[in-house]
């Protein structure tokens, strides 16, 4: 509990310095707002970092620990996500979604090929059909969905 | 007034409001059935959908969402003693022992009924207690309004979570969010290195959607194996759906948690108004050593005050412009999307759109007693069965999709993803969410009105302090802030007397 408010009193203190630093060239007014809230920002870091230092007994307490295997498939996740991500615009969004849905399944640890699959092509399928043919929003253009011509 | 009222009542009779309605109470029903969803990720999932819809409709979805959830965290409590909302521990104490006993059917019907009566009453409140609310705050000027605002963000930080420097932090950055692009009295850009997707801010549903829909689908996997061993045991319970209840039985238990609800929708911190209205009405209950064994009024007084603070936390929002909860936030910003710019003006300038969105909250929480009754038992409660290593990802897809559809911009959904990503931070490092998500909601207007104010007075930052109305909401917010000091200190006491021991357990 401690080392994390400390860590995290420290990045919030940076994270203001850097705002008011910033802010500072701002004009006309503008700078008004975030120069203020830099500094509430920079005075309730330092107080948490004290507490933490000073008065460690006064931190609430917070969401229990995770252990290592939590962490490592909560990583996983973050990872794959970033990865889907990057790859909407050069694969399109309905073939990278089904990519996404089958990737993270079997990398978490499903084995039903048949219900893997089959909610992949269908629920991107439904919800490329509800975008684009019923509320008429279009998607990331699709390389699949192009080639088949839909 | 009631001409507006009755007004909106037959705006709200067209076949799409009608069906949105019912999509909406259904897919609430599913979203809250499932462990780790609830309302607030549905909403959040929801809000870029309804783009393309019109205000009534998109607002009758949405309410459908929001009082569908509040019962459909029975379902797992009841069946398998796992809470589907963290209003639905509570039901968990009398649900399963009754489902235990075979009358799983019936106590879903009974959480149906009683999350209908709450809802329906909260809507009510809404109805009758909003607008003379509004007149009141149509008298306020910018010093007002902003003081209105910080209110507002002070009473979430300091309510909202359980560490108020943390959620003070958390409330400032997203202001500090707010404050991203064209600053709109000077037209100086701040913030926006050099950025074009920047100029106009940051938008507010990516941030909502990756704040509020990632890190608790990312979060699923942790509940995975226990969620699906309890899934096992659903096969061995039998739903038969016979009724279990009488009036007679249950009004006392429903009178008093629909005031509790109502009273603690109101102001924020509403997390424990389950816990409070179950044991009042142990105290006003004929057989109160039945609670905690199957109890009807126990189960009928959970379920009922989880429904009964649904529509009366939007009172604040649309009079004030106020949230006071993650949903009412999300509300906030969905009414933002529409073009309506809650407050009390919307009360004056879009009458049909208020009423018409309280009758939604009225119909949805009536749609419960069938949709959340008997169909509930029977179908909604085999979305239990859908494994989480498939939700997962789908929940990632819908929030891509639904972010990019919004401005059709792929910008957006990178905002989306970075904001998931601070907000699993922020989780981790035990800082709370919605005090953002206030934050952005409310920073324009804050910021907007400050400087009103400012340029009102020639600089004269006694504007903000000498009037009456400002000293009556700096009072207010003081002792908002007090509060949590006063309890921390309280709790750091009872914790040196115990030895380290009897700390309070973080809320997110």
């Amino acid at each position: 509990m401690v080392a994390k408010d400390t860590i995290s009193s420290i990045i919030v203190f940076l994270f203001s310095l850097g705002a008011f630093v910033l802010a500072r060239g701002y004009g006309g007014g503008a700078e008004l707002f975030p120069k203020g809230l830099a500094i509430i920002m920079m005075i309730a870091s330092a107080a948490m970092f004290l507490r933490a230092i000073l008065w460690p007994s006064a931190i609430p307490e917070g969401i229990a620990k995770m252990d290592r295997s939590e962490r490592s498939v909560i990583a996983l996740c973050v990872v794959l996500t970033v990865a889907y991500v990057a790859l909407i615009v050069p694969l399109g969004f309905a073939t990278a979604s089904v990519l996404f849905i089958v990737v993270i399944s079997y990398a978490l640890g499903m084995r039903n090929h048949l219900a893997i699959w089959l909610t992949a092509i269908g629920f991107v399928g439904l919800l490329y059909f509800l975008f684009v043919r019923v509320f008429h929003t279009p998607l990331p253009a699709d390389l699949i969905v192009g080639l088949l011509g839909i | 007034m009631f001409h507006d009222i009755f007004s909106a009542l037959i705006e709200m009779m067209t076949v799409g409001t009608i069906v949105a309605m019912i999509c909406g109470t259904c897919l609430g029903i599913c979203l809250g059935a499932l462990p780790g969803i609830g309302a607030t990720l549905g909403i959040a999932l929801a809000i870029p959908f309804t783009y393309g819809m019109g205000p009534l409709p998109a607002l009758a979805l949405l309410a459908g969402i929001h009082n569908g959830s509040s019962q459909g965290g029975a379902i797992p409590a009841i069946l398998l003693n796992m809470p589907g909302t963290p209003g639905s521990i509570v039901t968990t104490w009398d649900g399963y022992p009754l489902a235990q006993q075979g009358k799983a059917g019936g106590a879903i019907n009974l959480s149906a009924i009683s999350c209908a009566v709450g809802g329906s009453l909260s809507a009510l409140s809404l109805i009758l207690l909003a607008p003379p609310l509004a007149k009141v705050a149509l008298a306020f000027g910018p010093p007002e309004i902003f003081w209105v605002n910080v209110f507002g963000i002070a009473t979430v930080a300091a309510l909202l979570g359980n560490d108020l420097l943390k959620g003070f932090i958390a409330a400032c950055f997203g202001l500090f969010i707010s404050a991203i692009g064209l600053d709109n009295v000077s037209g100086h850009e701040r913030y926006t290195f050099g950025m074009l997707e920047l100029v106009n801010g940051v938008a507010t549903v990516a941030v909502m959607v990756g704040m509020f829909s990632l890190p608790p689908a990312w979060n699923l996997v942790r509940q995975a194996r226990m969620r699906e061993s309890a899934t096992e045991s659903m096969g061995r319970i039998r739903i038969v759906s016979e009724r279990i209840w009488t009036v007679a039985g249950v009004w006392r238990a429903w009178a008093v948690a629909s005031f509790i609800g109502i009273i603690n929708g109101i102001l924020p911190g509403s997390a424990i108004a389950s816990f409070i209205a179950y044991n009042e009405a142990k105290r006003v209950s004929r057989n109160p050593e039945k609670f905690g064994k199957g109890s009807i009024e126990g189960l009928a007084a959970a379920e009922c005050v989880n429904a009964a603070d649904n529509a009366s936390a939007l009172i604040p929002t649309l009079t004030l412009g106020v949230p006071g909860s993650n949903v009412a936030a999300l509300m906030l910003g969905a009414l933002l999307i529409q073009g309506f710019q809650p407050g009390p003006q919307l009360f004056r300038d879009a009458p049909e759109i208020v009423y018409g969105y309280s009758w939604a909250l009225v119909f949805t929480a009536l749609l419960l007693i069938p949709l959340g009754g008997a169909l509930a038992s029977r179908v909604f409660a085999n979305v239990l069965r859908i494994p989480t290593t498939l939700l997962l990802p789908l929940i990632i897809v819908i929030a891509s999709a639904g972010v990019f559809a919004s401005q059709n911009s792929m910008f957006d959904v990178y905002v989306a993803a970075f904001f998931g990503l601070v907000g699993l931070a922020m989780i981790r490092f035990d800082f709370p969410i919605a005090p953002v998500i206030i934050g952005l909601v409310l920073g324009a207007k804050a910021e907007f009105n400050l400087r009103v104010s400012l340029m009102m007075s020639a600089g004269d930052y006694g504007i903000l302090i000498f009037r009456p109305i400002c000293i009556i909401l700096i009072i207010l917010t003081v002792l908002i802030v007090a509060f949590p000091l006063y309890r921390t200190y309280q709790d750091w006491r009872t914790r040196k007397a115990n030895g380290g021991e009897g700390s309070i357990p973080a809320e997110h």
